[in-house]
Order: structure tokens, then C-alpha cells, then sequence
């Protein structure tokens, strides 16, 4: 674990209605930190997450951001704070080029008072290059671009934009193995910059190679929290899951 | 040496990826075809100056903000409703006596809280702005149907005083004062979409609306603000065409929203949102003017031209969709 501490959350709970969807969760990050946030559908991760941007305030618990306790009430207050989440569909317009995505609702003026074009050009193809992204202009259309190259872009912007803690959602879901590669690439930039960064996945196998540390959500309690050195890859898959023969019969089931 | 070969690559550039080069390559087309058939729809002043721009001026008012309200993801069905408000409207202050001027402001403000109302009740209730404006559409028509029994008429002194700001002859004849207009709100409207935050936030809010939220980009204020603005234009098209007509009727522009709609598609926007040029826009609304003219001038029957308009569309609308990705994947 790292020294400093970035972001904790404290005794986190969350009721939707009479449905206990996080019980009592402890999680934190460090500065320069890769967390990797494992759990099947319905394990609470996407619903901590919510807690963490300001989407859901938490029924209990405490969260604290750069040694201040929160209350985020929405996704612009906690953008403003420093966390920037990337979820899967709300990263990038489509038709929209690189330039003006790199800068969507931030965008830079010039003396006019028009968008600083030029400037936008600039600065993102200089983000996209820090990156090590292989494109031939910021004038380029996402839409041309591959699945690796769009969260290479995203994960660019937040370092543009000196964000203290990103969360990738899913982030090599639908890649091959070579554009995966280079998405962790991405990731241990991120690092390098002192950044931090939540990996969000059902499996283990997609945040395994980045993470510094493995946590498992189940049914809302956390139920691993580990070192990624001392974790062994058998034992998150089972707790991700559970132990079927003990909660559900399954041949029974089949049966 | 150098800098020539780059700027000539960059010029080369700019034309290829240019959003709206298929619909400019349909106006040459559409132009050549009728210049060998008849020649005069270039170069005679008074078609030019009547059916083409007269008209086209009206239309293209409305084609605009269409155009823009379409990239941010909405439809305005009731265009052509409240033009003929603006229009039949402008004539009922007219003959009530209010001062021009005072009417006028009246007519823009009615519109633009018109814009409102679909707005809020698209945006608020969550309604399809496509129900929203039809409705508006009908309800609309009925107003201005309400206001008038008889043929819409008013003062020649009220009617004059716009005539002579927006129907004044200009360079030897070629075209009316009002011509200059639609260039003036052109170039402002271009300014705003292409090189303003705002313009940022339109191609996001009908590109991907749930990124344009999370990016703070405010893509339901931006859809407020494009309602408005297509209303107020509407009607301010409507005020252009009777005064500078001298008449109109309660009828007038039945049917304009769906040209706007074409004018728009032609000129590179999709049904989706988050694509369209206001170039391709205004390209497209003087297509649709000039097919209409060369059809009449061809001497085939006019009630060819919503067929021909038809076909026309169809085709511009498979250009778009292959031509523009093709031609960037090979050139630039």
C-alpha cells in the first residue's frame, strides 16, 4: 500500500429501498496507486463507485478526498475535486474529432472570445504524444479510431487536465491482446505521474497485470483486500463467485 | 518551395474532409444539369432574383437553425407553423395599429417563447421533440387559422416600413436586401457552431449525450437555446416573407418543415444528431430551390417536384453516408 493516502471511504453504506447494496465497506486508495475493483454483477462495485463521484450519496458512512471529508452531490463537484471517471459509453463523442473531445465543457478561449482552436490542437496532440498514442492528427474523428486508442485518449485528458484519481471502467473489455497491452501501458503512465487510478472489472484477469492491489466486492461486503504479490489468482475467482456448492445447488438447479 | 507543397496540402486537406464537399458536389451537378437544359436558371436576374433567392432567403433563415437544433439531437416539426405566426401575426399587429418596430419585437419574443415551450416540455417531461413539435405544428396552424377568416392583410404605410429594409433591390437587381441578412445570421450562426464552446456542446449533446453530462458541457441548456433560436428564426422568416411579399396567407409554408429537414440531410446531417454543417444547410435549402425553378423552367410538370426532391435526397443521403468516411480514409 502507499504512503499517502488519497481517497477512503469509511463504513460505506448504501440502501436502495429495502435492498442493502453495500454493507459496511472500507476502501482506499494512495497517491499513485493502482486499485484493481473486482466483482461480479451486482457485487456493489459500480454502486461504490457512484458513492465515490457524487452520483448516489451514501445512506452511511464517511469519504474523505485529500485528507477532507466529502459530500459530493453530484459528478461536477467531484470532477472539480480531481476524480475523473471514465465509464464505457460517456468517454468520448463519436463523431466528434480528438481536439474537441480532448477539451469538451473545458474548452480554451482566445482573446476574442471564440475557441482557441489552434491552442486545442496543440495541447492534445502533445497529451496524445506523452501518451505514446500513434495518431496522425488531434483533426481525426474517434470514430476512425480502435477501442485501445479511445481509452488511450481519455486516460490523456485526465492527465491533461492534472486529475488526482481516475477510474476506468472496464477499461480493456473488447480488446485484443496487443491493445490491451498498450491500455497498461497507459494506466502505468498514469502512475508514473503520481496519478492514481480505481480499475473497475467482473474479472480478475483484466486488472490483474496493472493493479498494486487486488479488492474483491461481494454482495456488498469487501472480502479481499490484498497486495497484488499476495494474492493468488484461484482465490479471487472464488471469491468473486463464491462457492457454489455451498450457496446454490447448482446441479439442483440443472436438474 | 517547401511551404507551398504544405499549404497546398493543407488547402487539399481542408476541401477533402470539408463536411459539406458531397452536397456541394450535388449543387454543381444539379447547376450543370439545368444549365444544359436550360440555361437561364443561371443567368437570367429575375429567376435568379424570384425563385431562386427570394424564396431561398425565406427558406434558408429556418434551414439553419434546423440544421443546428438537428446536430444537437432534436427535430423542429413546427417551422413551418410558426412562419406563417411570424407572417399572418406581424399583419394582425399591423392592422391593430401597433408601431412596426413594436410588433416586430412582439412576433420575435411570441416566437421565442414558442421555442421555449417545445423546449421545456421536451426537455422537462422527457417528450420526443419530434411528438413535442408536431403537436406544435397543428396547434400552431390553428392559431394563426383563429387569428384571420379571411386572406391576412395590414397597412401598405407598416408593410412598407420593413419593405424597404428587407425587399430593397441590390446589385442591379440580383437580389433583395434580404439576402444580406441571411448572410449576416450565416456567418454569425457559423461562428457559434464552429469556434465557440458552445458549438462544442451542440455536436456533443446529439453525438453522445450521456458524455457531454459527464463532461459538464450542459447539453440540455444547449437544446434550450437551439428551440428558441429555430422558433425565433422561424418566425423572423415569416416576417421577412410577407412584408417583403407585401402578403401571405394563412396557409403559407404548410409543409416547410420537412424541405428543412431535407435541406439539412442533403447537406450532411444525420437523423441521429451529432453530424451536419450549417454549409450543407444552406447548400442544401438553394438545391431545393434551384431543382424546383429548373423543373418549372424544363417545362415538365410541377408536381414533379416533390418527386424529383425525393430522389434527390435519397441520393445525397447515401453519398453521406459513404462518401465523407471514404474520402478522409484515403487522403488525409
Amino acid at each position: 500500500m502507499s504512503e499517502n493516502e488519497l481517497l477512503r471511504c469509511e463504513n460505506i453504506h448504501k440502501y436502495f429501498g429495502q435492498v442493502h447494496a453495500l454493507e459496511g465497506v472500507d476502501f482506499d486508495v494512495g497517491e499513485a496507486e493502482v486499485v484493481g475493483l473486482v466483482g461480479d454483477n451486482g457485487a456493489g462495485k459500480s454502486t461504490l463507485i457512484k458513492v465515490v463521484c457524487g452520483i448516489y450519496p451514501p445512506t452511511k458512512g464517511k469519504l474523505f478526498f485529500k485528507g477532507e471529508e466529502r459530500h459530493f452531490s453530484s459528478p461536477q463537484e467531484s470532477l472539480q475535486a480531481g476524480i475523473e471517471s471514465i465509464q464505457q459509453d460517456q468517454a468520448l463523442v463519436e463523431e466528434m474529432d480528438i481536439k474537441r473531445n480532448f477539451f469538451l465543457g473545458r474548452e480554451p478561449k482566445n482573446n476574442v472570445g471564440l475557441l482557441d482552436v489552434r491552442k486545442m490542437a496543440r495541447e492534445s496532440l502533445s497529451g496524445l504524444m506523452d501518451m505514446g498514442l500513434e495518431i496522425r492528427s488531434p483533426d481525426v474523428e474517434v470514430n476512425e479510431l480502435s477501442g485501445g486508442q479511445r481509452q488511450g485518449i481519455a486516460i490523456a485528458r485526465a492527465l491533461h487536465f492534472n486529475f488526482d484519481l481516475i477510474i476506468l471502467d472496464e477499461p480493456t473489455n473488447n480488446l485484443s491482446i496487443k491493445e490491451s497491452k498498450k491500455v497498461y501501458e497507459y494506466i502505468r503512465k498514469l502512475k508514473r505521474n503520481n496519478l492514481s487510478a480505481i480499475l473497475i472489472s467482473h474479472a480478475i484477469q483484466e486488472v490483474y497485470p496493472v493493479s498494486d492491489r487486488i479488492v474483491v466486492l461481494r454482495n456488498g461486503k469487501k472480502i479481499i483486500d490484498k497486495d497484488r504479490e499476495e494474492v493468488e489468482l484461484d482465490e479471487v475467482e472464488t471469491a468473486i463467485i463464491g462457492d457454489i456448492g455451498e450457496e446454490g445447488d447448482l446441479e439442483h438447479i440443472v436438474r | 518551395m517547401r511551404k507551398i507543397k504544405d499549404f497546398g496540402w493543407s488547402v487539399g486537406r481542408t476541401t477533402l474532409t470539408w463536411k459539406a464537399l458531397s452536397s456541394f458536389i450535388s449543387l454543381i451537378v444539379v447547376l450543370a444539369f439545368f444549365y444544359w437544359q436550360v440555361g437561364d436558371i443561371l443567368f437570367n436576374k429575375s429567376i435568379v432574383r424570384g425563385s431562386i433567392l427570394d424564396l431561398g432567403v425565406n427558406w434558408a433563415i429556418v434551414a439553419l437553425p434546423v440544421a443546428m437544433l438537428m446536430i444537437s439531437g432534436e427535430f423542429d416539426l413546427s417551422v413551418g407553423s410558426v412562419f406563417a405566426l411570424g407572417a399572418s401575426g406581424i399583419f394582425k399587429l399591423f392592422q391593430i395599429g401597433l408601431h412596426p418596430l413594436l410588433a416586430f419585437v412582439i412576433i420575435l419574443a411570441a416566437c421565442a417563447l414558442i421555442g421555449f415551450v417545445h423546449a421545456s416540455i421536451t426537455i422537462k417531461l422527457g417528450i420526443p421533440s419530434f411528438i413535442t413539435t408536431l403537436a406544435g405544428m397543428w396547434f400552431w396552424r390553428s392559431v394563426v387559422n383563429a387569428m384571420w377568416s379571411y386572406t391576412p392583410s395590414a397597412p401598405r404605410s407598416a408593410i412598407e416600413y420593413f419593405n424597404n429594409v428587407f425587399g430593397v433591390r441590390m446589385a442591379g437587381g440580383w437580389f433583395y436586401s434580404k439576402f444580406l441578412f441571411l448572410i449576416a445570421i450565416f456567418v454569425i450562426l457559423w461562428i457559434v457552431l464552429e469556434r465557440t464552446p458552445f458549438g462544442n456542446s451542440i455536436f456533443a449533446a446529439g453525438g453522445n449525450y450521456d458524455a457531454a453530462l459527464a463532461r459538464g458541457s450542459k447539453p440540455d441548456r444547449t437544446k434550450l437555446v437551439l428551440f428558441i433560436l429555430t422558433s425565433t428564426l422561424a418566425g423572423f422568416a415569416g416576417v421577412v416573407s410577407a412584408t417583403s411579399a407585401g402578403a401571405t396567407m394563412t396557409n403559407t409554408a404548410m409543409g416547410l418543415e420537412l424541405y428543412m429537414i431535407a435541406a439539412a440531410v442533403i447537406g450532411g446531417a444525420a437523423l441521429t444528431g451529432g453530424v451536419g454543417s450549417l454549409e450543407g444547410a444552406f447548400i442544401g435549402t438553394f438545391l431545393l430551390r434551384y431543382i424546383n425553378t429548373g423543373v418549372i423552367q424544363m417545362g415538365i410538370q410541377s408536381k414533379w417536384f416533390q418527386g424529383i426532391i425525393g430522389v434527390v435526397l435519397l441520393l445525397a443521403a447515401v453519398l453521406n453516408r459513404n462518401f465523407r468516411s471514404r474520402v478522409i480514409k484515403r487522403f488525409t
